[in-house]
């Protein structure tokens, strides 16, 4: 491919010819440069020989370019001979101001500032389609919106059907672990007897709802963040808005109303599988009666525990649905914008839901207080 | 001896989707060094799955597939890639990658599949931008492209390692005349720079007069012509003259 280099003094300038022959192509590339951008290299003017070449690549002629640009670096004289034609476009390639395509990292300054930024967009997307959807919702309870019928029965059956299996499940499971470390630390202490008391409140108050939400996040959140965004990325969204048909209205409200009806009725069948799953630890390991544990439950348990309870979940159900669809809706156009959008719909989720969890908590421990 | 072969080989091949939904069969095809081949056909006759067979991204149900005088069945995963790295691709609706500037969606060919340096692989993409009539669209995202601009990256893309054949899935189409026009010329020059071999489904009459060589239609579930161009001009075969269009003289009135 090439010879070494011959070089001679001239005047005061070292000369440097490299002379390249035959066919140069891909696999020369990265031998090209290094004849021609070598480190030891000391000619001031250097002599790009191409008279022997027969044929050149496009790469290869990237990586004379590329090695001429380091050698101009260091202040050497470069001058090209060879077929007109070859020589001409090596110049004008070298003629262009060299581009650096990999992006800076952003300084430290700029990346809090950016991050600021996304954060309030992120709040002013969700507090936007929080107001667009309570408007959609109004308009829907006086009869002057016309809900597509078939997208609010699917979503039903999706959100609440099938989440059957997966939250009974998990709230039999629940039920279980909360009955047996509540028959541990209240037997050492000869209290037995108050574990339908603990049992009952935390999974009626606390761990029914938070349990159903996390699974609604997980299920249903991230399913209405990635179908969203796919819409957005494949102009479904764009085109109902040209349609004249309010995305909100005919995306967002299916979606969301599915997720507030189902969502407590979930909570209802995780509370009372729940307890089943506690009763039966109850009974089989603590030995406690089956009579005692419903006098208890009854005596610790009052109606305003299950209001707080199914309150909480529909709460939870709102932010889910409403913060994943704004996620949706406000996401880019690609593929990987889908994925972020989903990762995006379900921290959002949750950190909602533990905001919202501990707003309850601390209301209802001022109203108790008074 | 070996490129009187053909680069691009077909053999009694059987495309479909199962033993009874055959798309294309009996399709035998040899395409040389150099050609230029035209593959036309009626919507759903088969062209793109006969193109999807031909870069190994569909299994035949049988027969075979030769690329660059390797029959794609019998390749390992290194095997494969190295094959790969010496055709170039232009996908119908581009298939850039959205989240990627443009300069890497073209350095990521250089980066995966050669061990060229980092310098040569800059140099190589500016040069490729500027050939395809993009200078300094590096740093550009293609969600900022126009339709036409986006076609030209994909070109850019398919060329990034001089490959020996290149495959071109509609390259012309969803453009407007004046872009159209504009990127067959681009095809056209990049063509005869390359001296690839071009393999390209395409309607485009003005495209196939500029630079075909060769036509190939598909109808009726098998290839129903394969001859050079010229050999059509004067056909009287409905399919041909539905499809070349003003391409073909106009019959003589007996």
């Amino acid at each position: 491919m090439t010879a070494p280099g011959a070089h001679r003094q001239r005047g005061n300038a070292r000369e440097e010819r490299i002379p390249f022959s035959g066919s140069l192509g891909i696999a020369q590339a990265n031998q090209i440069y290094g004849a021609i951008a070598a480190e030891h290299a000391a000619a001031s003017r250097l002599i790009v020989d191409l008279e022997g070449v027969t044929q050149l690549g496009r790469v290869a002629e990237a990586a004379i370019v590329a090695a001429c640009r380091v050698r101009v670096r260091r202040g050497d004289f470069i001058h090209i001979v060879g077929a007109q034609g070859l020589v001409s476009d090596i110049e004008l390639a070298l003629g262009t101001p060299e581009q650096d395509f990999e992006e800076a990292p952003p300084r430290l300054l700029e990346a809090v500032g950016l991050g600021t930024l996304t954060k309030v967009a992120s709040a002013a997307a969700l507090l936007q389609m929080a107001a667009s959807s309570s408007a959609a919702a109004l308009r829907f309870a006086f009869r002057r919106v016309h809900l597509p019928r078939h997208s609010l029965r699917y979503n039903i059956a999706l959100m609440g059907a099938d989440a059957v299996g997966i939250v009974g499940l998990l709230a039999a499971l629940l039920g279980m672990i909360l009955a047996f470390e509540a028959t541990r630390q209240l037997g050492d202490l000869g209290a037995k007897a108050l574990v339908p008391d603990v049992v009952g409140l935390s999974l009626i108050r606390e761990f029914a709802p938070l349990m159903c939400a996390v699974v609604v996040i997980a299920r249903n959140g991230a399913a209405i963040a990635s179908e969203l965004a796919s819409m957005r990325a494949g102009q479904e969204v764009d085109a109902l808005r040209t349609m004249g048909i309010d995305p909100v209205e005919y995306l967002v409200l299916p979606r969301a109303l599915s997720l507030i009806l189902t969502t407590p009725m979930l909570t209802i069948m995780a509370m009372a599988i729940g307890l089943l799953g506690a009763i039966l630890v109850a009974i089989l390991f603590a030995h406690l009666d089956l009579a005692l544990f419903y006098y208890r439950l009854v005596e610790a348990v009052d109606l305003n525990d299950l209001v707080f309870g199914l309150s909480k979940s529909l709460v939870f159900a709102t932010t889910t649905s409403l913060s994943a669809a704004a996620v949706g809706l406000s996401s880019g156009s690609s593929a990987s914008d889908v994925g972020r959008a989903t990762t995006h719909a379900v921290v959002l989720g949750i950190f909602l839901l533990v905001v919202c969890d501990a707003l309850f908590t601390f209301f209802s421990g001022v109203s108790h207080g008074r | 001896m070996a490129d009187e072969l053909g680069i691009v080989q077909l053999h009694a091949l059987r495309l479909g989707y199962s033993p009874s939904k055959v798309v294309l069969d009996h399709v035998d095809l040899s395409i040389r060094r150099g050609d230029v081949v035209a593959i036309l056909g009626s919507s759903g006759e088969g062209k793109t799955t006969l193109l999807q067979a031909m870069l190994g991204l569909i299994a035949p149900l049988s027969g075979e597939v030769r690329l660059l005088h390797r029959s794609l069945a019998s390749l390992n995963k290194e095997e494969r890639s190295q094959l790969f790295a010496r055709i170039g691709v232009v996908f119908q609706h581009n298939a850039l990658f959205t989240d990627m500037s443009v300069a890497e969606n073209l350095a990521m060919v250089a980066y995966q599949t050669s061990q060229l340096r980092k310098e040569v692989v800059r140099e190589l993409v500016s040069l490729r931008l500027r050939s395809v009539g993009l200078p300094g669209f590096e740093s550009r995202r293609p969600d900022q492209l126009s339709g036409g601009q986006r076609k030209r990256v994909a070109f850019a893309r398919a060329i990034m390692l001089d490959p020996e054949i290149l495959f071109c899935d509609e390259p012309t189409a969803g453009l407007d005349p004046l872009t159209a026009g504009k990127l067959s010329l681009l095809i056209q020059h990049l063509g005869s720079e390359l001296g690839a071999t071009m393999v390209m489904i395409t309607h485009d009459v003005d495209l196939i007069h500029a630079i075909a060589t060769r036509v190939v239609i598909v109808g009726g579930g098998e290839i129903h012509v394969d001859a050079p161009l010229d050999a059509l001009r004067e056909s009287s075969d409905p399919l041909v003259r539905g499809l070349l269009g003003q391409l073909i003289a106009p019959r003589a009135v007996s």
